[in-house]
């Protein structure tokens, strides 16, 4: 038997550490996974298009969009446009982790960015803002994450037929309750609280004003400015 | 719609999605950001994540719905708090998904 050398074991270390990271956005994308399978299932998709969505689209609203829009037999062309629409804020989202992988070469950053999805990005964002980027660490979160959601798919597809109520169990709010979870500990001062309930308000408004996919980009980018706004009002007075 | 021309419409979809991941960080490393789009970033995770959160609570089927039947709208305010004192995503998303399977199980 031999010793693992130092950078077997910081490899090991890091694989641990990002699984560990990722645990609990694991346990809700076991629950979203398994809703999504089930509610496609349901919606007349046959199981292997319903775990080709899970593991090509890769972004839960667009896939729960996409199956409804697909039962109400809509064109295709509405539906990619509709999941161009509702994807959007990934461009935005992976022009922010763009400088975290500046140093990848292009074949690593390519990965990494087939995987990002709002947690990964939420997460790492978070995690590796002002020190560097751990490689190994980042690409367990974006792997461990995109094989549970396309096993938890396959899982709903199996249970798909004797299921009836996924909101009986609560999954619904898997989505939500996590998103609070991550969001919550960004922020830190008062600008960030703006920045919040400006996007939740925002949000609102656009709906009221009949935009539907488009609100969410609409309200992050007003939520933004606001932010943008309150930031050089509270340096010019401080408080 | 026919199982293959569903298919082919998840490729497209697939397709459209993994180019909105992927442009920004394949292409944007090596240049520098604009200035006003450096300070945007840095306001995005807290505005994307709370405009998802609230389309994801208050909308239900296509319409605003604030009205106290809508438990999980309701139930993002104990979890908001639980997310502020524990800070972990563990004990937060516990906790909510605990709330909600409990309160629709009272309210029937």
């Amino acid at each position: 038997m031999t010793e693992p050398s130092e950078s077997q074991k910081s490899w090991l270390g890091d694989v641990t550490a990002g699984t560990l990271v990722m645990a609990p956005v694991l346990m809700v994308y076991t629950a979203m996974g398994i809703a999504f399978g089930v509610l496609s299932i349901q919606a007349g998709l046959s199981p292997l298009n319903t775990v080709a969505m899970s593991l090509f689209v890769y972004a839960g609203t667009a896939q729960l969009a996409g199956i409804q829009l697909l039962a109400l037999g809509v064109p295709p062309v509405s539906i990619v446009i509709t999941t161009l629409v509702i994807n959007s804020r990934f461009l935005v989202m992976s022009s922010a982790l763009a400088p975290l992988v500046s140093r990848f070469p292009g074949w690593q950053r390519f990965l990494y960015g087939l995987e990002i999805t709002d947690a990964s990005f939420a997460l790492q964002i978070g995690r590796y803002s002002g020190r560097p980027m751990r490689k190994v660490e980042a690409f367990t979160i974006n792997l461990v994450g995109h094989v549970v959601w396309v096993a938890a798919t396959i899982a709903g597809v199996v249970i798909g037929g004797t299921v009836t109520n996924v909101e009986r169990y609560g999954l619904d709010f898997g989505m939500p309750a996590m998103f609070i979870a991550i969001m919550v500990p960004l922020i830190r001062t008062r600008v960030h609280v703006v920045v919040a309930v400006t996007g939740g308000l925002a949000l609102l408004f656009y709906r009221l004003l009949g935009l539907s996919y488009w609100a969410i980009l609409a309200a992050t980018a007003t939520a933004v400015v606001a932010g943008i706004v309150m930031e050089q009002w509270t340096r010019r007075r401080p408080s | 719609m026919d199982q293959t021309t569903t298919f082919l419409t998840i490729l497209a979809m697939g397709a459209v999605s993994m180019a909105l991941k992927l442009a920004p960080v394949v292409l944007l490393p090596g240049r520098t950001l604009p200035h006003w789009l450096d300070i945007s970033l840095r306001h995005l995770p807290v505005a994307v994540l709370s405009a998802m959160t609230v389309q994801l609570l208050a909308i239900v089927d296509g319409e605003i719905n604030l009205q106290l039947g809508n438990v999980a709208l309701w139930a993002a305010i104990p979890t908001v708090i639980c997310a502020a004192l524990t800070r972990s995503l563990f004990w937060t998303i516990a906790f909510g998904m605990t709330l909600v399977v409990s309160l629709r199980w009272m309210l029937g």
